[in-house]
């Protein structure tokens, strides 16, 4: 029996919506067009809560690296903004960086709902890397 | 499976047209073409009396069209099946706008043309000369009359348990689906209905432990792709400049939302707050419920270990 991700990214497959598509059991690797010839990969992952039954689904898409304090004072200004995706610190690798996460609840997902926060999370994360200047790496 | 409701708002009318005298014209095209004389409307169903007669305002000749065109909505109405279409009201018009017509010779041939309306249409036509020379006669105003049915087809685009909730203070006008108080039900905490959208008060609160933990304010925005979103945010309590990395680091650690820095504008203070904002189109019940109550054990969780003092 197919995983829920394994239904989405055949959605996803099917719908033309990304311009690339990575997949396994647990987790997917989309790359959608944003702007300007621009694209953006975002994570799609299935996560068991701690110590709970629940499942969710989250979408990550990194945006830039977390190079100076300034960027984590104005991360935390845009999360206080009315916007659909969280910037957060991710310090688990060798460099800070700042990525752009939103979770749903995988029981009962409907696809629109998860084609609407994948849409908001590569363009809100692409948006940014565009403002900091860094490319087009993510 | 998830349904849309879908809603078609419409106008159902006729025009019937009078000339005063018979010209060879087909005056219907000048319907468009008309100023408005008097207009009037009222609810459905017909058992309401007009606002006024029709004779105090509609002229005397037209009267007799005016009740026709009214009959005929209301036997047309007997065809909409009222499971499906609203009737809202009835809306009769009087139309009108002169016709000029002008005779005259051309090469020996008696010759006849007609211009009328806002934006002068000419219409041609032949006709029985009444003298050898260029002659103008200047015609009788035309009269329409004209007949609307209001709202065929509408559906009100938000149901009746929602209209008596925000008069009961039991919805946020904001919140047309109701799915903050039905999410809140279902936890078994109230919704309080404020000015800005809702303030839920979490069970536990000032019992030991959780007596830091501030109620959720629930409100409704436009984020910057245009979409309404619903944004719930708590307030953690002031933010200090050297928790800031670990305050954006939670957001690895929560599963919905994120913290964000807020400052008052006239104190200049600053503010650790919990947001979480989502697709109010796209949000679920019962995907509502689940969240608050996620976010309200995580919060607690958050305020007992003290991670943002």
């Amino acid at each position: 029996m197919a995983t829920i991700i394994e239904q989405l990214a055949t959605a996803l497959q099917s719908s033309g919506l990304v311009v690339g598509l990575e997949h396994h059991a647990q987790a997917i690797l989309a790359k959608l067009a944003t702007s300007g010839g621009r694209t953006q990969v975002v994570k799609v992952s299935l996560e068991q809560r701690k110590q709970s039954s629940d499942y969710l689904v989250r979408l990550t898409s990194r945006a830039c690296k977390a190079e100076h304090h300034s960027i984590i004072k104005e991360a935390l200004k845009t999360n206080s903004l009315s916007e659909v995706g969280s910037l957060s610190l991710n310090t688990a690798g060798s460099t800070s960086v700042i990525d752009v996460r939103h979770s749903l609840v995988a029981e009962g997902l409907q696809f629109d709902e998860f084609v609407s926060a994948l849409r908001t999370v590569a363009f809100h994360a692409d948006a940014i890397e565009q403002r900091m200047g860094g490319g087009d790496k993510f | 499976m998830r349904w849309k409701l879908t809603t078609k708002k419409g106008t159902s009318g006729g025009c019937h047209v009078r000339l005063f005298e018979e010209w060879q014209v087909d005056a219907s095209v000048l319907e468009g073409d008309s100023s408005v004389l008097a207009t009037d409307q009222w609810s459905w169903p017909m058992i309401n009396a007009p606002t006024r007669s029709l004779e105090s305002w509609i002229p005397a000749s037209l009267c007799p069209l005016a009740v026709a065109e009214v009959a005929q909505s209301m036997q047309e109405a007997r065809q909409y099946d009222p499971h499906r279409v609203r009737l809202t009201g009835m809306r009769l018009t009087v139309l009108g706008c002169i016709l000029y017509r002008v005779e005259f010779s051309y090469n020996g041939e008696a010759e006849t043309v007609l211009v009328g309306g806002l934006t002068n249409r000419v219409f041609t036509s032949r006709g029985k000369a009444t003298g050898p020379t260029l002659t103008r006669r200047f015609s009788h105003a035309l009269g329409f009359v004209v007949r609307q049915l209001a709202g065929v087809d509408y559906k009100p685009p938000v149901s009746r348990e929602y209209i008596n909730a925000v008069r009961n203070d039991r919805a946020h006008i904001f919140d047309t689906r109701m799915i903050v108080p039905q999410a809140a039900k279902l936890l078994g905490i109230e919704a309080k209905v404020t000015a800005s959208g809702y303030t839920l008060l979490p069970k536990g609160v000032g019992v030991s432990g959780s007596e830091r933990l501030a109620a959720l304010e629930i409100g409704q925005d436009i984020d910057s792709s245009r979409q309404l979103v619903l944004c719930t945010r708590v307030r953690i309590g002031r933010a200090h400049r050297n928790r800031f990395p670990d305050a954006l680091a939670l957001g690895q650690e929560l599963s919905f939302g994120r913290i964000g820095v807020a400052e008052n504008s006239e104190t200049g203070e600053s503010f650790f707050d919990f947001v979480d904002c989502r697709v109010y189109d796209c949000l679920q019940v019962r995907h509502l419920a689940f969240i608050i109550r996620i976010v309200m054990e995580e919060l607690r969780g958050l305020m007992d270990r003290r991670l943002l003092d």
